[in-house]
């Protein structure tokens, strides 16, 4: 079964990819020529130590920071100077940090106005209410409570976020990335804050998204990352140390040194040591 | 018993124009964090629009509805062109801008329009409906006057509730960055925002002009009083706005008719002093909602 999966996974053009990026802030090196590649409804992990660089690579990704080398591509066209408002246009969805929802308006409200605007009604036929602009208006409601509701939320559709705890609003601010139909999905620690229940549902969603949606998620829960994704892309000092599956990444040297013996890298025998240990 | 009638319906009727001029100081201020200073003489930019275009010949209610769009038009263009160079700059700047578009646009309404007093036409009666015998200050034009701003109440309400413009625009007074990451265009939102403000601001300015004098200065009272009225409501709530109003509108015509009406700036100025002090962030305000 997993050959039958991974097979259009290696055969496919990668959706989005970024190639030789290096970021610096001031003389700080975050990222070193770092390169991955989301293909075609697969969900491509990126993990690494504390301080690996790996919200920066997500920055990145959506735009917020702008590298000095490398370039991304959206199906294979460079992005060159995207604009974290750009996204949205290119049928890219992202999570925010700290979920950026409208307290004050309804949970409903919140999604809908995360739907993807191209291709609908106008700005002067939306002013005007005129007839097809409501008809999107309906699709739209309708639409968004599909997505509420796939994602067991649809009971606080009416309630203002504020109110609501915690995981709820982390499920809401993901409807809203979804409710525009994403091909590709950039989600930022979103096992942040839940409980280990909440952290399989989690997983249960992600799972369900990679159906039909490409996933790029940056998390440090291993056993999430080991689970959902289909590729693992780990960083370490602003480089990729490992690349492959969850399989591979977990046996390979360089990965367990990063996680369980960097401070002592530079020495060789308890570097072996801490490989034999977890082989 | 009928004095005190009397003064209530007045206040009533002036009260929901401060209330569509306060609406209007709302409506950018929640978006843009600007207090539009320029709204009075803009609506009374468009009412002199309205009064040339009803001495030309033209049907009244036509000539009603043509200003208000002037005033959508202008509304935006003053956004567009004037407020949006210093748009990310200390809101100070902007504050400044619109206090100075008040000055130009008086002096660019006397050149054009003359400074001399003119009387603007009424479409109803201007005297009161007499009911049993008794006279009432209410009158047919006041009456319009309430329903027009209910009905444009209204359909702002719809407009910011029901639809996905209005959706569009209340994420972007909540949070520009975040709509913006989410596709909404916010600087149309900002654009359609002023529109919309200057033309309930219009319609307060034909409103008051109606049945009355018009000069290049008619609206200035009501710019302080419609200020008061948004403070009191709380600035950031279009509800608070319309209450406010009601409440400045009553309480102006009580000390008008019951103390004289040479204290009413006094006591207009006398409830801004008082809700700055008791609850700074109006009526409808949370404490804990803006950081000050």
């Amino acid at each position: 079964m997993s050959t039958a999966t991974d097979a259009p996974h290696s055969a496919a053009a990668p959706v989005f990819e970024l190639s030789d990026i290096g970021v610096r802030f001031g003389g700080i090196v975050a990222l070193d020529g770092v390169g991955l590649d989301v293909r075609p409804r697969e969900v491509h992990g990126v993990i690494g130590p504390n301080g690996a660089g790996k919200t920066t690579l997500f920055n990145v990704a959506c735009g917020f920071v702008t590298p000095v080398q490398g370039t991304i591509a959206w199906h294979g066209k460079p992005l060159d100077g995207l604009r974290p408002h750009q996204l949205a246009g290119l049928g890219i969805a992202r999570t925010l940090q700290g979920l950026g929802l409208f307290d004050k308006i309804s949970v409903l409200d919140n999604v809908m106005v995360g739907a993807d605007r191209h291709g609908r009604a106008g700005f002067w036929s939306g002013l005007l209410a005129l007839p097809r602009s409501s008809r999107d208006e309906r699709t739209l409601r309708e639409r968004s409570m599909t997505v509420l509701d796939e994602l067991g939320i649809a009971d606080y559709a009416g309630r203002a976020p504020a109110s609501l705890p915690y995981p709820i609003r982390k499920r809401v601010a993901l409807a809203r990335a979804l409710v525009a139909e994403p091909e590709l999905l950039l989600l930022d620690e979103p096992a942040s804050g839940l409980s280990e229940e909440e952290m399989s549902e989690l997983g249960d969603i992600i799972e369900g998204l990679s159906e039909r949606i490409s996933v790029m998620l940056v998390e440090h829960h291993m056993d999430l990352v080991m689970r959902v994704c289909d590729r693992i892309t780990v960083l370490d000092f602003g480089k990729v140390i490992a690349k492959g599956t969850p399989a591979e990444v977990r046996e390979d040297p360089a990965v367990l040194a990063a996680y369980l013996g960097n401070e002592v890298t530079h020495d060789d025998s308890v570097h072996g040591l801490n490989g034999g240990e977890n082989a | 018993m009928q004095q005190l009638i009397t003064t209530l319906l007045n206040g009533l009727t002036m009260g929901m124009v401060y209330a569509a001029f306060a609406l209007a100081l709302v409506l950018i201020w929640r978006s843009t964090r600007i207090v539009n200073f320029a709204q009075a003489p803009m609506a009374m930019v468009t009412t002199y629009i309205a009064m040339v275009l009803i001495e030309g010949g033209l049907n009244y209610w036509l000539a009603f509805i043509l200003a208000l769009l002037s005033g959508f038009v202008l509304g935006a263009f003053v956004e567009r062109v004037i407020v949006r160079p210093v748009e990310g700059k200390s809101d100070i700047n902007a504050v400044i801008l619109t206090l100075g578009l008040f000055i130009v646009l008086h002096a660019l309404a006397a050149l054009v329009f003359g400074s001399d007093y003119k009387s603007f036409p009424a479409p109803f009666g201007v005297r009161g409906i007499t009911v049993g015998g008794h006279s009432l200050a209410i009158t047919p034009f006041g009456i319009f006057t309430i329903v027009a701003v209910i009905v444009v109440m209204l359909l702002l309400l719809l407009l910011f509730q029901k639809t996905d413009v209005g959706l569009q625009m209340r994420a972007s007074a909540f949070n520009p960055e975040v709509a913006r990451l989410l596709g909404v265009k916010v600087s149309s939102m900002l654009t359609l925002g002023w529109a919309l403000a200057a033309l309930v601001g219009s319609l307060s300015g034909l409103l008051i002009a109606g049945g009355n004098l018009v000069h290049p200065g008619y609206m200035d009272s009501v710019v302080v009083f419609g200020f008061v009225a948004a403070v009191l409501g709380g600035l950031d709530s279009p509800l608070g706005a319309v209450v406010g109003g009601l409440i400045m509108g009553i309480a102006l015509s009580l000390v008008s008719g019951y103390l004289g009406s040479g204290l009413v700036s006094l006591a207009a100025l006398l409830i801004l002093v008082a809700v700055l002090l008791v609850k700074p962030g109006g009526l409808f305000s949370h404490a804990s909602e803006r950081k000050v």
